[in-house]
């Protein structure tokens, strides 16, 4: 479970100071997915970040099952978003260069996984998101489409109980951003994956069970799960 | 992540823009190139003269000469000595030693004999042909030292025959089929008297010996020979001038270790002459290569400095265009501390190729100067390398060359370690 308490993130220093998030409170529970919502600038994608532990709170506190993670290590910290997160953007952040299989391997590399058991596990990865026959290809030879499922491929590669998403269908046309939600979804209720997902497309919000709309780096709206 | 994944990384990361990449190699390659060759030529210059050391012995040996006007004019004036004996060749006056001298040195504690070098020159020498020589010198055996023969033995100083050695370079002139054709032969040898009488004595060729930096030209003849010689080219002079000695050998008890020996050369220096031993006369040599090597050692380190600034340019630009890239592997878990040992390890695999393609093409350059060398002007000095690739000096600069492209290297890598992939992710 991860809780978020009082949360504010400002950005700079005295005059040329931002507040991008006031004091943000809420829980995810085990399980669930998060759509989190909001015009452009509203703070999504710092929110995001802060859940992420990409980040840290200006003030407050993110407890990931009960354990402050301010309190944590970075080592700590590295380990936990190694072992625990997955992690989908909107503009992939692929090495084109690089073999597809290759960038789906890079979460194991740096986890330490021997060469053997990696490239099963990445080979079983882009199985699941149906792009096993691209393993060999340059990552640059692939469509948006195609570099989104690797991209979730990489995220599912380390057994995450998380997946954050932010704008996944963002760069991509309804039908092909379709494919990559029931892609994120079917992970979702197959494998228990925890989604958060930062977007503007009340769809996907609305198949998500719940759904934070955020405003000027504040929570306007919550719909929780119907217990 | 494992270190073997962080070498195969930074090795793939070099590959990805090959041209800055060699080009950096070759700033490194330039600098390793010249140290190698300088530190290979001190090497094998170095390795010589210690085997010439180690060949010739004569630790307990200490070459005397007098103090002051003995070697080149001295740009003080010096006090007339009544005492002092002296000599006057070419218009030149160099102070010598005489038999007080030697009884002065002889009564030191811990020298067992003074013997007084004789220099006689000979005008000709002749073999078992009808041609006629010159002999550039003849050196008189010094006991103790080790003479480098490639056939037969170095003379001896108590026979009372008459004994040289001959260099390899004089067997064929003189009329033998090969060096141990040589042994046992008879060798003429002429001098002149005071008054420009030529006279002939009978010499056994004992040995064919090495040419060395201690012989340098010259045959090494016995004490027999040396004194008929001398009392040729002296002949009728009175003794006054006849025990005048350029220099004498005090030889000091055996078994004496290095500080002992550096004592007795103390004590016969307090009593105003300059004392050498073996070791320090052929020390000044090394003194020389070891200045010009590091002259060339200097000229190679500026040459790894410019390409230590190419090292850090280049792993500067790596940075900037992998901003994203060390963003997301932050972002999957890695350490600052792995993304440093990263970007580190491509610093050193350039300072690592750069350095093995410098020692290679080093290597290939000296050994061919080397064996170039051996065949023209240091044909007679055997055993002579001029240029040494020992395994260990080039470890050295390799592992100097690497680390110093890994401390150029750690600039940019901190700047790599200390990304934070929020911003990282951003950046457009
Ligand atoms: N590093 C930063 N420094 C200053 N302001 C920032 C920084 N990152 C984001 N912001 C500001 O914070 C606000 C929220 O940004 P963001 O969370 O990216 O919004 P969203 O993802 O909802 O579009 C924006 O106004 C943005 O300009
Ligand atoms: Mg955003």
């Amino acid at each position: 479970m991860i809780e978020v308490k009082n949360i504010s993130k400002t950005y700079g220093k005295n005059e040329n100071s931002f507040t991008a998030l006031h004091d943000v409170s809420f829980k995810i529970s085990d399980g669930s997915s998060l759509a989190i919502l909001g015009k452009s600038g509203s703070g999504k994608s710092t929110l995001m970040h802060i859940l992420a532990l990409l980040d840290k709170p200006t003030k407050g506190s993110v407890l990931i099952d009960d354990s402050d993670t301010s309190e944590m290590t970075s080592h700590e910290l590295d380990k936990l978003r190694n072992e625990k997160f997955g992690f989908v953007f909107q503009q992939f952040f692929m090495n084109s260069n690089d073999t597809v299989l290759d960038n789906v391997i890079l979460p194991l590399k740096v986890a330490g996984v021997t060469k053997r058991e990696r490239k099963r596990r990445a080979l079983e990865a882009l199985k699941a998101v149906e792009m096993l026959d691209k393993a060999k290809n340059k990552a640059s030879d692939l469509s948006g489409g195609q570099k989104q499922r690797v991209c979730i491929a990489r995220a599912l590669v380390n057994n995450p109980s998380i997946i954050f998403a932010d704008e996944p269908t963002g760069n991509l046309d309804t039908a092909t951003g379709d494919v990559i939600e029931n892609l994120l979804f079917g992970l979702h209720k197959d494998k228990g994956i925890t989604l958060i997902i930062v977007t503007h497309d009340a769809d996907l919000a609305a198949k998500c069970e719940e759904n934070i709309y955020m405003r000027d780096g504040k929570i306007v709206t919550k719909r929780e799960a119907k217990l | 992540m494992r270190y073997i994944d962080i070498i195969a990384t930074a090795n793939h990361n070099l590959k990805r823009n090959k041209l800055r990449t060699i080009l950096t190699i070759v700033a490194v390659f330039i600098g390793s190139f010249t140290i190698t060759l300088t530190v290979g030529l001190n090497a094998g210059v170095n390795d010589y003269i210690s085997k010439q050391l180690g060949t010739l012995g004569g630790d307990n040996v200490l070459i005397v000469t007098a103090k002051g006007m003995n070697s080149a004019p001295t740009s003080e004036p010096k006090e007339y000595n009544p005492n002092q004996s002296t000599n006057s060749t070419f218009g030149l006056t160099i102070n010598t030693m005489n038999d007080v001298d030697v009884a002065k040195i002889k009564s030191v504690d811990k020298v067992t004999k003074v013997t007084p070098q004789l220099i006689p020159t000979v005008s000709y020498i002749q073999g078992s042909s009808d041609k006629k020589y010159q002999l550039a010198s003849v050196n008189q055996m010094v006991d103790g030292i080790k003479v480098d023969v490639v056939a037969g033995s170095a003379p001896d100083n108590n026979s009372t025959d008459n004994q040289i050695d001959i260099l390899p370079s004089y067997v064929s002139v003189l009329g033998f089929k090969d060096n141990t054709d040589a042994v046992g032969k008879t060798l003429t040898i002429a001098a002149k008297t005071p008054l420009g009488l030529i006279q002939t004595v009978e010499a056994k060729i004992v040995g064919v010996q090495n040419d060395s930096l201690l012989a340098s030209g010259g045959f090494m003849i016995n004490d027999h020979l040396t004194r008929q010689l001398y009392d040729i080219t002296t002949e009728g002079m009175p003794d006054s001038i006849r025990n005048n000695y350029y220099a004498v050998v005090a030889t000091i008890s055996s078994g004496m270790t290095e500080k002992e020996i550096t004592d007795v050369k103390n004590m016969v220096k307090d009593l105003g002459y300059n004392a050498m031993t073996v070791r320090d006369r052929i020390g000044t040599v090394s003194t020389i290569i070891n200045a010009i090597s590091y002259a060339l050692i200097g000229f190679g380190a500026v040459a790894l400095l410019a390409a230590s600034f190419g090292v850090i340019n280049t792993l500067f630009m790596a940075v900037q265009e992998r901003t994203k890239e060390i963003g997301l592997m932050k972002a999957v878990g890695m350490s600052g501390g792995r993304v440093f040992i990263l970007f580190s390890i491509e610093a050193i695999l350039l300072g690592f190729w750069g350095s093995l393609i410098g020692m290679s093409l080093a290597y290939v350059v000296g050994s061919g100067l080397s064996n170039y060398a051996s065949q023209t002007f240091l044909k007679d000095l055997k055993g002579f390398t001029l240029i040494e690739f020992p395994i260990t000096y080039l470890l050295i600069v390799m592992g100097v060359v690497m680390l110093i492209a890994y401390l150029a290297g750690t600039l940019p890598a901190r700047r790599a370690a200390k990304l934070n992939p929020i911003d990282a992710l951003r950046y457009e």
